[in-house]
């Protein structure tokens, strides 16, 4: 049995809801006049949530972040609302995508519902097989097509950094929808000169199977309700993943002079399949900028559906993460990462698998345990056969 | 004398820039003014070079500029008699004052004229973007973050302003203002823009910060510098304490010698500030050394170490320059002694039962220091502003509600009549309150 989503704005609640049938859960989303405030699970008794049972559910997500946007909206004060018009800031949307036409129609169908600030739309061809991708944006007039050969989403990335004409980027992925909001939201925090990069709130825009609750569960792309800044004071570059992700992020255009491009080893399309977008973090923090963790930058995303998939991606976060820090270790000589690397392994990943080999009660299944740490194993080599593949590109080129 | 004719009328405004031994510099500046958006012929720039032995003076006379630029000279004083000097010498309405090491963005001038022309008895703060020089490493970052985070307050919609956030550096206001207060104090050598930031506040000045008032600020400090820095900052401090004293307790050093301090302090910088006393030479040979492994820490990349060894030194040489300055521990206790909470003012007493607005239009007549916030029967809270912040305005009220009492606020909203309240029981107040007031903002009589 699925979990149903459920999208709910706190000035038009219904009593209870009907018509859930297929579903033995929900997961509420709770807004708060569109904005984020908070997310929760409840049960679906009889194809309903009786009004009792919603009632109950959303008293348990009330938290200050609830009651602090309550009283900004109230009283018509924002502290985040910058005294700089961003409007000024030109914004460039762009999606990285390879043989997924379905996907990013979908995709594309959402970007387009956005409000138009004239913002660029930028698809970027990775490495095609066929003239799919070119298809399907030959049907959206506004969308701009760039073909990268070379492989690996963080050439893609880069080359979007190059082609873009706005001077921020917000990156989409192709099997994610944004939400109305989200392109606002991400370019208001880059109010401040010292942020490069802002992540977002990524919710599943379903979850029908096992595989997709799982994902959701494990690898949970919310990092909460709370507007956050990050830099080197406060998380440390190399576990700069708690800062957000690729599947929701907005980097502004000069990281390319101030950090440089994205490392072209790392993520999808490469043998470490993961870690490009943490990778760039890793180095933003170091060099002194922020990072901005904003809720209200909110797009859905579409997770694996089958367990098959599900085991692939999460053997390749474990690829990706020990892929990056190969090269922060060997590269920029970062010793703590072994530190790091050890503490994963003894306080989180071996009691972990221990628990689920034991079956012991909100364990998480042992097969996508094995299947980070198999990955984690491979991340070394992994790194070192991307590099030698970049190499040999740029040798070509 | 500038070789453009001269306006009939006297300009609206008059740019001054005190300028010592940085020629190069201070031309970059007078280049960046000649692409203004402002009309060149209503402003004027006054460069005033403090005793500069590189021919500054000679080489700009000659120098062409679309705009009035007058070059006046006098023996090296400090910037703050060169600032004074050239606000005498001004014919405009405003002083716009400029550093010799900024580049201005070409809207700078045309930004102040208008937040100027908005309100009477305005100061203006610009923005200066720090364009670092040949800083290396950690202490790049963190350069670049100390003037960011300037900034970072002032973004804020309805900040309340302090004697600090005024820099010399890009900065407008009132000529009329200026002389009323006699301009710089030319005691200090540092600080002295906090210390008329100061003034300015006390005379009831309306503070705003404009960010399209830009002008890129070429910054070329390193490390060595910024720690020399801060020992003239520990001085300055014991002259503004002498000056002010309403000011001493918000000033480092008051929190610096309290007992939370050294608790939070390491042992390291527990010794050196005992030192800066009782034997600042081996106290000085310590810090030195201890500079010295910051680029030790900094080529390992051991970015904590270098981190905590940074706000050690910048701890020891603030309270080396206190040391210096008052002499002995007798002097620091007879200093702090003089610590006193400012002369209680009557709070204003508000009940936001009346409406919001109304609480607004009292705190814009009376700009009281502290307020007693009431919600009917409920007590919220008495809010005072700190040492060398400006006084409350209505602006400055929906800010503290929303973050400084918003839990304070949300319980007396809820209905309780206690202002502090645990979670446990503050948590069924606020649940009920939550599908009572489902759908609706908050009670329509405040708004």
């Amino acid at each position: 049995m699925a979990t149903a989503i459920l999208d709910l704005e706190y000035e038009q609640m219904p009593a209870g809801i009907e018509g859930l049938d297929e579903y033995r859960e929900a997961l509420i989303l709770l807004r708060l006049r569109g904005q984020p405030v908070g997310r929760a699970w409840a049960p679906v008794q009889e194809g309903r949530i009786a009004p009792e049972a919603l009632r109950a559910t959303l008293a348990g997500m009330l938290s200050w972040a609830f009651w602090e946007r309550w009283l900004s909206v109230s009283l018509g004060y924002d502290a985040n609302r910058p005294a700089l018009q961003t409007g000024n800031l030109s914004a460039t949307v762009a999606t990285c995508t390879r043989e997924r036409p379905d996907d990013l129609r979908r995709c594309l169908a959402a970007v387009l519902q956005m409000p138009d600030d004239g913002q660029e739309i930028l698809v970027v061809d990775n490495n095609p097989k066929t003239d799919a991708t070119r298809q399907v944006v030959a049907s959206f007039p506004r969308v701009r097509y760039v073909r990268e050969d070379q492989p690996g989403l963080d050439a893609a990335r880069n080359r979007a950094l190059k082609e873009a004409r706005g001077e921020i980027i917000a990156f989409v992925d192709d099997d994610a929808a944004p939400d109305a909001n989200w392109l606002r939201a991400l370019l208001r925090n880059f109010a401040d000169p010292l942020v490069l990069c802002v992540t977002g709130l990524t919710m599943p825009v379903e979850l029908q199977t096992e595989a997709q609750e799982w994902f959701e569960r494990y690898s949970a792309f919310s990092r909460g309700f709370y507007r956050r800044m990050f830099d080197w004071s406060n998380i440390n570059p190399m576990e700069a993943g708690r800062a957000g992700a690729g599947a929701n992020m907005a980097l502004r255009r000069s990281v390319l002079e101030l950090i440089g491009p994205f490392d072209p080893a790392l993520d999808a399309g490469t043998p470490t399949q993961s870690g490009g977008d943490t990778e760039m973090y890793a180095r933003l923090l170091s060099a002194g900028y922020r990072i901005v963790y904003d809720p209200a930058a909110l797009n859905w995303h579409r997770h694996r559906r089958t367990w098959d998939e599900l085991l692939r991606a999460i053997y390749g976060y474990g690829v990706g993460t020990y892929a990056f820090w190969t090269r922060k270790l060997f590269l920029e000589r970062r010793l703590g990462v072994i530190k790091l690397a050890a503490n994963w392994f003894w306080r989180y990943q071996l009691p972990a698998l221990l628990r689920a080999v034991l079956k012991r009660p909100g364990s998480l299944p042992a097969d996508l345990l094995w299947a980070e740490l198999r990955g984690c194993a491979a991340g070394p080599w992994a790194y070192w056969q991307a590099r030698r593949a970049v190499q040999r590109w740029e040798a070509k080129r | 004398m500038n070789a453009s004719a001269a306006p009939s009328a006297p300009p609206a405004i008059s740019v001054i820039i005190p300028t010592y031994n940085r020629l190069d510099s201070a031309r970059r500046t007078l280049d960046s003014l000649k692409q203004q958006t402002f009309d060149p012929r209503q402003f004027e720039v006054i460069v005033v070079s403090d005793g500069s032995r590189d021919g500054t003076v000679e080489a700009l006379q000659s120098y062409a500029a679309p705009y009035t630029l007058r070059v006046i000279d006098q023996p090296n004083q400090g910037p703050s008699t060169a600032r004074n000097h050239g606000a005498q010498q001004a014919a405009g309405r405003w002083l716009v004052f400029l550093d010799d090491d900024i580049g201005a963005a070409e809207g700078l001038i045309a930004a102040h004229a208008a937040a100027q022309q908005a309100q009477e008895q305005r100061v203006v703060i610009g923005y200066l973007p720090p364009m670092l020089g040949a800083q290396r490493g950690y202490f790049r970052a963190e350069l670049r973050a100390w003037w960011e985070m300037m900034f970072d307050p002032l973004r804020k919609p309805a900040h309340r302003f302090r004697y600090s956030n005024l820099l010399t550096g890009n900065f407008s206001l009132p000529a009329a203002l200026f002389q009323q207060l006699g301009g710089f104090n030319t005691t200090l050598w540092c600080h002295e823009d906090y210390e008329f930031g100061w003034r300015l506040i006390k005379a009831g000045a309306n503070f705003t910060y404009a960010e399209a008032a830009c002008g890129d600020h070429y910054e070329n400090t390193d490390l060595d510098r910024s720690l020399r820095r801060k020992f003239q900052e520990g001085r300055a401090d014991i002259q503004i304490a002498a000056l002010h004293p309403e000011l001493l307790p918000g000033l480092p050093l008051v929190f610096l010698a309290s007992a939370e301090a050294n608790a939070e302090a390491t042992r390291r910088v527990r010794w050196l500030r005992r030192l800066a006393f009782a034997q600042p030479a081996l106290g000085d040979a310590l810090a030195r050394y201890y500079r010295r492994t910051m680029d030790y820490w900094d080529a390992t990349q051991r970015y904590w170490p270098w981190r905590t060894l940074l706000y050690d030194l910048l701890d020891y040489w603030y309270w080396r320059g206190v040391a210096k300055s008052l002499g002995s521990r007798q002097a620091l206790a007879e200093t702090l002694q003089r610590v006193v909470q400012p002369r209680g003012e009557t709070p204003l007493e508000l009940d936001l039962r009346a409406g919001l607005a109304l609480a607004e239009q009292r705190l814009d007549a009376e700009h009281p220091q502290s307020m007693i916030l009431r919600y009917g029967a409920a007590l919220i809270g008495e809010f005072k502003t700190q040492p060398g912040e400006e006084r409350l305005r209505g602006a400055h009220l929906r800010g503290i509600l929303a973050t400084d009492f918003c839990y304070r606020f949300m319980l007396a909203l809820a209905g309780s009549q206690q202002p502090a309240q645990d979670a446990e029981t503050a948590d069924p107040l606020l649940k009920k309150f939550f599908f009572e007031a489902m759908g609706k903002p908050i009670p329509t009589e405040i708004l």
